[in-house]
């Protein structure tokens, strides 16, 4: 085994930024070398932070400052905990009866963040409801969003997991 | 590995024989150039993709490749085994495309998720629970890792914005110009800051040096 790879060519890999010959060298060790495969994945963790950090950014960027950042980081990760808090409670019980008069629909837990915009187009594509764990009022719903805004609020119940989705509720409205 | 075979299947398993990326993409003659192709929105690309431009599926290769190969490698995937799934998934993407089951390309998420669901396969099929024919994310199928992987993803995020938000106001804006624009030169990132392209190489590595140890910072559970 060769010495092991420079931090700097970790960086410059994960950017994209090594030529052909380098690189070509830097894989052949990372791929042979265990340590070197490690600090290669905690590499491209951080990239991919970094990347989908940038991608916040422009999506959102009324929250990006201080600690108002902070706050929302602390929010979504809050919401992504009770989110899979949900999923727990989904797999332990059974649906809950329906009453008369009420229909249930599919909704979906799209998390905030930047896979937020992509889960909405899915689950509205599959015809199902969105919920936003973080909206504090009632979220755009596709073709069921006037019955909802004129109607009584919805009672939102736990329902089985659909996939794809791993955090699937049952809206009855 | 790019230019290397490999056994694909379609979406209800039947097997495509072995096909490689020059298989699935041809030159582009009787298409758009590259050369102009490579200049034109990603918006612009996305469409003539859909609509099985060869030249268009070319250039986003290039472009999002690397992100792809990076998602993989983020998960603990060897770079060797990262290239050929990467490959794999480009490969099904096409055949996905060619056969009018992918409704809308976006990338490079389309791909991270067809390469996570190859790379799970992968790791099934050492199981003995194995199924006989790879998964495809055309459909249903949710792309990402499990919700777990996802809140320790979250948790590396937020611990990357909070370490940069104790950095000084140059780094992040040095970050934020270089992710915003990844294609911008140091040199001109150094030029807009008004820096020293030196101090602009110090500053990313400081920088990364220190998120990388908030990051491998054990989680708190």
């Amino acid at each position: 085994m060769t010495e092991h790879l420079e931090t700097t060519e970790f960086e410059q890999f994960a950017q994209g930024a090594l030529d052909a010959s380098r690189l070509a060298r830097f894989e052949a060790h990372a791929s042979s070398c265990q340590a070197c495969a490690a600090a290669l994945m905690r590499e491209a963790r951080l990239e991919l932070a970094l990347v989908e950090r940038s991608a916040a950014r422009v999506a959102r960027p009324w929250a990006q400052r201080g600690s108002r950042s902070r706050g929302v980081a602390a929010a979504i990760l809050a919401v992504a905990a009770a989110a899979a808090a949900v999923l727990v409670v989904v797999r332990r019980h059974d649906a809950p009866p329906r009453e008369a008069g009420i229909r249930s629909i599919a909704g979906v837990i799209c998390l905030a963040g930047p896979e937020q915009a992509a889960c909405v187009r899915r689950a509205h594509r599959h015809g199902l409801v969105v919920q936003y764990p973080d909206w504090a009022g009632l979220p755009p719903l596709g073709d069921h969003e006037l019955e909802l805004a004129s109607g009584p609020a919805p009672r939102f119940a736990v329902g089985p997991s659909l996939p794809p989705f791993p955090s699937v509720a049952m809206v009855d409205l | 590995m790019a230019g290397a075979g490999v056994r694909s299947r379609d979406m209800t398993g039947k097997d495509l024989g072995i096909v490689g990326l020059g298989a699935q993409i041809p030159s582009p003659v009787g298409h758009h150039a590259l050369s102009t192709l490579a200049e034109r929105p990603e918006p612009q690309l996305l469409e003539l993709a859909q609509r099985g431009d060869r030249g268009a599926w070319t250039v986003l290769i290039k472009r999002h490749d690397h992100r792809v190969v990076l998602s993989l490698l983020a998960r603990g995937i060897r770079i060797d085994q990262a290239r050929e799934l990467a490959h794999q998934t480009w490969i099904r993407l096409i055949a996905q495309q060619a056969a009018g089951r992918l409704e809308r390309i976006e990338l490079p998420g389309l791909a991270i998720r067809q390469a996570g669901f190859l790379a799970l396969d992968a790791a099934r099929r050492g199981s003995p629970a194995a199924d006989a024919s790879p998964p495809d994310s055309a459909g249903l199928v949710d792309p990402e890792a499990s919700i777990e992987e996802r809140l320790i993803r979250r948790e590396e995020l937020v611990r990357v914005q909070a370490e940069l938000a104790r950095c000084s106001p140059v780094a992040r804006a040095l970050f934020d110009l270089l992710y915003t624009h990844p294609e911008m030169p140091h040199a001109e990132a150094a030029r807009r800051l008004g820096l020293s392209v030196q101090r602009v190489r110090q500053t990313l590595c400081e920088v990364r040096a220190r998120l990388r140890a908030a990051i491998e910072t054990e989680p708190s559970r």
